[in-house]
């Protein structure tokens, strides 16, 4: 066989290219010349070598990809502070209400009372929205600084954050929409936070969820309410439209994700993860990841619409 | 994009459908590892080389899906982590024993093997690379990478390849030398 048939005879065998005729010939041959042995076993480690370099490839494209705050735990204590206090709500498995990047800058201006006019996507209805922020108090009162920062006096201040939303015009009920957050930090060390890394990565947060937005189109008022506590257990209480989370909600994101797809209406919360089933309790419950594959699937699919 | 949509995609060599795969699934994948003793840079890494396992599979048409994708890529992941517990055990129980741990002779060549092939560069990187990671056929290669048939495409990858083996030679040479 000349040399150039017998590296071509190699490659297809090592990459799977023979047929089973082909191959059984071709072991053949190698079970005859220990020769060829050694060679293709040199060869095949070189197949690999390519094939890791292509790996090597693919996964520093992956490195590089943004998954954003939703996704990656890591995200630093200073942006988990401020995060913690939004509700994400998602109404019939379509619908995101967030903080805008536009109104996080009035809050940043101080101004207390702000209306400001959003677009739905589907029937560009007017949204009025208003946002009454009492935790402006933890904003640095030094006007001339760039960077305002909340410092180390936060220590168990009561964090308050409403959203409300209401939507008009509409042909048959009025949509209002409520997300009450109460967040009472606990002992902090003595970190400054920089209101500037901390909006950064809420704009990523929210500009991912405005691509999502999508029409409001039920009655929803649900009320959600924070107790910190620095347990490892996470608890909840959900009587009638009002949602207590009680354990350490202050290290990253939650997300409220209400099913109207299926006849009765399901709330599921997306924290760290993980993702739990809320179902009507006036008692303390403990709060278990969900672990059914086809369950994870489909809230997955939900969170992403 | 539907389930099919995806394999269309990875069929015809987008790596933005694996971008797409790994946003998609990062949270449930992860979480496995991470629930089962894991780190976030094992739960990373293991997510990364069971979707590159997958997409190497889709793209050679190797792949004889019968589930959804992200069942069968649950299955992946999970054997790759238990494979990688399993090394690590076995690293840990050497250490134990106090032998000294070398480099397997399997990485440095294929250390050698990504030197070489940085140096030569495309096109040759992008055949080899076709020929053997994504296995397509010669009409494939020759289709994407416009060169007029089958023919030119294997006379292309011999030369390459040949060029590659110099260059493993002499690095690897060099290598055991200094071992």
């Amino acid at each position: 066989m000349k040399s150039e048939d017998q590296e071509e005879a190699i490659a297809q065998y090592l990459t799977r290219r023979m047929s089973e005729v082909e191959r059984s010939a071709f072991e053949k041959k190698i079970s005859e010349s220990p020769q060829l042995a050694q060679k293709i076993e040199f060869e095949k480690q070189i197949t690999q070598g390519i094939k890791n370099y292509k790996k090597g490839i693919l996964k520093s494209r992956l490195d590089q990809l943004e998954l954003g705050p939703s996704i990656v735990e890591t995200t630093s204590i200073t942006t988990k502070i401020i995060l913690a206090g939004i509700t994400v709500i998602v109404i019939g498995g379509l619908s995101y209400f967030m903080l805008t990047p536009d109104e996080i800058l009035v809050i940043e201006k101080q101004e207390t009372m702000i209306g400001t006019d959003g677009i739905t996507e589907d029937k560009n209805e007017k949204i009025s929205l208003e946002i009454d922020t009492s935790y402006l108090m933890l904003i640095d009162k030094k006007e001339d600084e760039k960077t305002p920062s909340i410092t180390k006096d936060i220590e168990n201040t009561t964090v308050k954050v409403t959203t409300k939303q209401s939507k008009k015009e509409l042909k048959s009920d009025n949509v209002i929409f409520q997300a009450e957050v109460e967040v009472v930090l606990p002992d902090m060390d003595e970190t400054e936070i920089s209101f500037d890394v901390a909006f950064d990565s809420l704009q990523d947060f929210s500009d991912d969820l405005i691509k999502n937005q999508a029409q409001i189109n039920s009655v929803t008022e649900l009320e959600v309410e924070i107790e910190m506590k620095k347990t490892k257990k996470l608890k909840y209480i959900y009587v009638g439209e009002k949602l207590i989370l009680i354990g350490d909600f202050s290290t990253s994101l939650y997300q409220i994700i209400e099913d109207n797809m299926i006849a009765e209406k399901k709330l599921y919360l997306y924290f760290e993860q993980e993702y739990y089933i809320l179902t009507k309790t006036s008692e303390k419950k403990v709060l278990i990841p969900v672990s059914d594959i086809r369950l994870l699937d489909y809230l997955l699919d939900l969170r992403n619409k | 994009m539907t389930e099919q949509q995806i394999l269309d995609h990875i069929s015809r060599g987008d790596e933005t459908a694996l971008d797409y795969l790994y946003k998609k699934y990062y949270p449930m994948m992860t979480k496995m590892v991470l629930k089962n003793n894991g780190t976030v840079e094992e739960a990373n890494d293991v997510y990364q080389d069971a979707l590159i396992v997958f997409w190497q599979k889709a793209i050679s048409g190797d792949l004889k899906i019968t589930s959804k994708i992200s069942t069968y890529l649950y299955s992946i992941c999970k054997n790759c982590w238990l494979k990688e517990l399993s090394r690590k055990k076995r690293l840990s129980y050497t250490e134990q024993e106090g032998s000294i741990v070398q480099s397997d002779p399997e990485d440095i060549i294929s250390k050698v093997v990504q030197d070489a092939m940085e140096v030569l560069g495309d096109p040759c990187k992008s055949v080899l690379t076709y020929y053997y990671f994504n296995e397509m056929s010669m009409s494939e290669i020759a289709a994407r990478m416009n060169y007029s048939n089958a023919d030119t495409v294997k006379a292309k990858k011999y030369k390459c390849k040949k060029r590659l083996d110099v260059l493993i030679k002499k690095n690897y040479t060099q290598e055991d030398f200094f071992n």
